[in-house]
């Protein structure tokens, strides 16, 4: 079991997230980045699917009451860990994508990311053990439920750890506080998006379509699990005399969807989104790209590049196949040691 | 009725569109949904397009198909017209749900208000409400939200100018050409008429919402008589 003893504001249990819910209007949710989890979860010989934790922001004071290997991943909080009373650190700065091993009674230490808002995530061997519900153990913040209490966790919450794999844990427990040889790569963000046009990209006028890949976007303050708000020039509608081009019914909508509210300052989806929505759409994130959300912060400029279907198709195999690779190389060192 | 081809377009390289009614009308035929609901339904538990599927969102007049690889999107399209067709032949049962309301006062806090935008008395908005027999077009804002369709055009008024801060759970509600309840309290734009002590949303129970796209909705009121 992980204890909190000091929390800090968006700190949530995520798995990959509710699939085959949306007809009833339920959000995806699930940790923002997507592919950090799962290497981490290869990493750890993990479900592919097991629960981690979100961290926002920090300082963040969580305390293992077992043996337990944790990894972290994302953006760099100078991780460090404590012996139970806080007094000494066993060791500083751990390196994103690899292993440690934490002793019962152990304390880690999260500060605040360089970047404020920028996530970091941490998994641990067997994943945190909350009840499912509706088939994820995702926390939905929107709605109450999922995760330990359907809410972000607070001081004094204690979290259940599953089962570590069989075979992973002895062993790594004489090596403490060193990290393990191999581990996974944390990918590195350079904020520029690829995007496919989208359903409603013809509806826009050709400044718009011009302006859309060619300039550069701010964050506005207003970005969250749900939505990233951005500013730039505003996109507008065509206007044509004998059309009518407003969109009147809401259409399904999923993470990554690119909305233009009537302001033109686009708003892209993320995460928590609802189900269905009612603005054009202009285009959408290619779902390989998805992951780099999670760092993105208010102020963070970005930019869009368009790629084809055919492109988005073969990216998004491309990293399939490295996360085959990785879940092949990992299985073949198991199966040495 | 003839229903055209659907407009078929790639939202995100998982995610396909079938948009049959086009985007600028303002409502949508209740046949047209009922086959579409159908259809969701059909795609949703066939052996072949099932698996195929992660997601499938019911909106009006469209339906949002995502897949777990957009690459069998042709194969899926495929299927999907042949059990289009097929939704045209065979009469779906449907569910039929009975909601039970306690209309007006603290229950209803806007009846008053909305029966003088339609200008007909409280009385007659309720009756109207009550007589009317709804389709669950689809679920939306929030989990178990059912967008109804097949309010009285007598009932059709704007949403309320500046949304109430909280609505509680259970409320039933009016606004624009749809009626719903509110499964959760929530802020909301719409004119709050009355309320069912109904569950509409347990995301703990096997079928977490009381209402599903394409069921029909009555409306009754709780006790069995006006007062």
């Amino acid at each position: 079991m992980m204890e909190v003893l000091l929390s800090a504001p968006m700190l949530t249990i995520q798995d990959n997230g509710r699939q085959g819910w949306r007809h009833l209007g339920v959000p995806r949710c699930g940790m923002m980045d997507k592919l950090a989890l799962c290497q981490a979860n290869l990493l750890l010989g993990n479900d592919e699917n097991a629960a981690a934790l979100e961290i926002t922001s920090g300082p963040v004071l969580l305390k293992f009451n077992q043996n337990s290997l944790i990894v972290v991943m994302g953006a760099d909080m100078q991780t460090c860990i404590l012996d139970g009373d806080q007094n000494t650190v066993k060791r500083k700065n751990l390196i994103p994508g690899f292993i440690y091993a934490l002793q019962a009674g152990d304390c880690l230490r999260m500060s605040q990311a360089a970047q404020p808002g920028q996530r970091a995530m941490l998994m641990v061997a067997g994943g945190f053990d909350v009840e499912p519900v509706m088939g994820s153990r995702s926390t939905d913040l929107m709605n109450g439920f999922g995760g330990l209490h359907g809410q972000a966790l607070r001081a004094g919450d204690k979290v259940p750890i599953g089962a570590a794999p069989a075979g992973t844990m002895s062993e790594a427990i004489k090596t403490a506080n060193l990290p393990h040889k191999s581990g996974v790569r944390q990918h590195s963000w350079n904020h520029e998006l690829r995007i496919m046009p989208g359903t409603d990209y013809s509806r826009f006028d050709d400044k718009a379509r011009k302006y859309l890949c060619e300039s550069r976007w701010t964050l506005s303050p207003d970005c969250n699990r749900m939505g990233l708000r951005l500013q730039g020039e505003a996109l507008n509608l065509a206007r044509t005399p004998k059309k009518n081009t407003t969109r009147h019914l809401s259409i399904g909508v999923l993470p990554g969807l690119i909305q233009v509210p009537p302001d033109g300052q686009p708003i892209i989806l993320a995460a928590d989104a609802q189900t269905t929505g009612g603005y054009p759409a202009i285009a959408s994130i290619i779902s390989c790209d998805l992951w780099q959300l999670a760092y993105m912060t208010p102020g963070t400029r970005i930019r869009f590049s368009e790629v084809s279907l055919a492109e988005a198709h073969g990216l998004a195999s491309h990293q399939q196949q490295q996360i085959q690779k990785l879940r092949d190389s990992l299985k073949l060192q198991r199966s040495r040691s | 009725m003839n229903i055209p081809d659907p407009v078929i377009s790639f939202v995100t390289e998982n995610g396909i569109l079938l948009e049959f009614a086009p985007p600028e009308s303002i409502s949508v035929d209740t046949e047209l949904q009922q086959r579409l609901c159908h259809l969701s339904r059909l795609l949703r538990e066939h052996s072949h397009t099932g698996p195929l599927l992660c997601d499938i969102v019911t909106a009006p007049g469209s339906l949002l198909l995502l897949l777990h690889d957009g690459r069998t999107a042709r194969r899926l399209l495929r299927h999907s017209e042949t059990l289009w067709h097929a939704s045209a032949q065979k009469v779906p049962d449907q569910v039929t749900i009975t909601i039970p309301v306690v209309y007006g006062g603290e229950s209803g806090p806007d009846l008053e208000a909305a029966a003088d935008l339609c200008g007909l008395s409280a009385q007659t908005l309720v009756e109207k409400h009550l007589d009317g027999e709804y389709l669950v077009q689809c679920l939306g804002f929030m989990p178990g939200f059912a967008y109804l369709a097949g309010l009285d055009p007598a009932l059709h008024i704007p949403r309320k100018s500046s949304p109430s801060t909280r609505i509680p759970a259970g409320s039933v509600a009016i606004a624009g050409s749809h009626t719903g309840v509110y499964p959760s309290s929530t802020p909301g734009g719409w004119h709050v008429i009355g309320r069912t002590s109904l569950t509409l949303f347990d995301p703990r129970a096997a079928q977490p919402c009381l209402m599903q796209p394409g069921d029909r909705v009555r409306f009754v009121v709780q006790g069995g008589h006006l007062s």
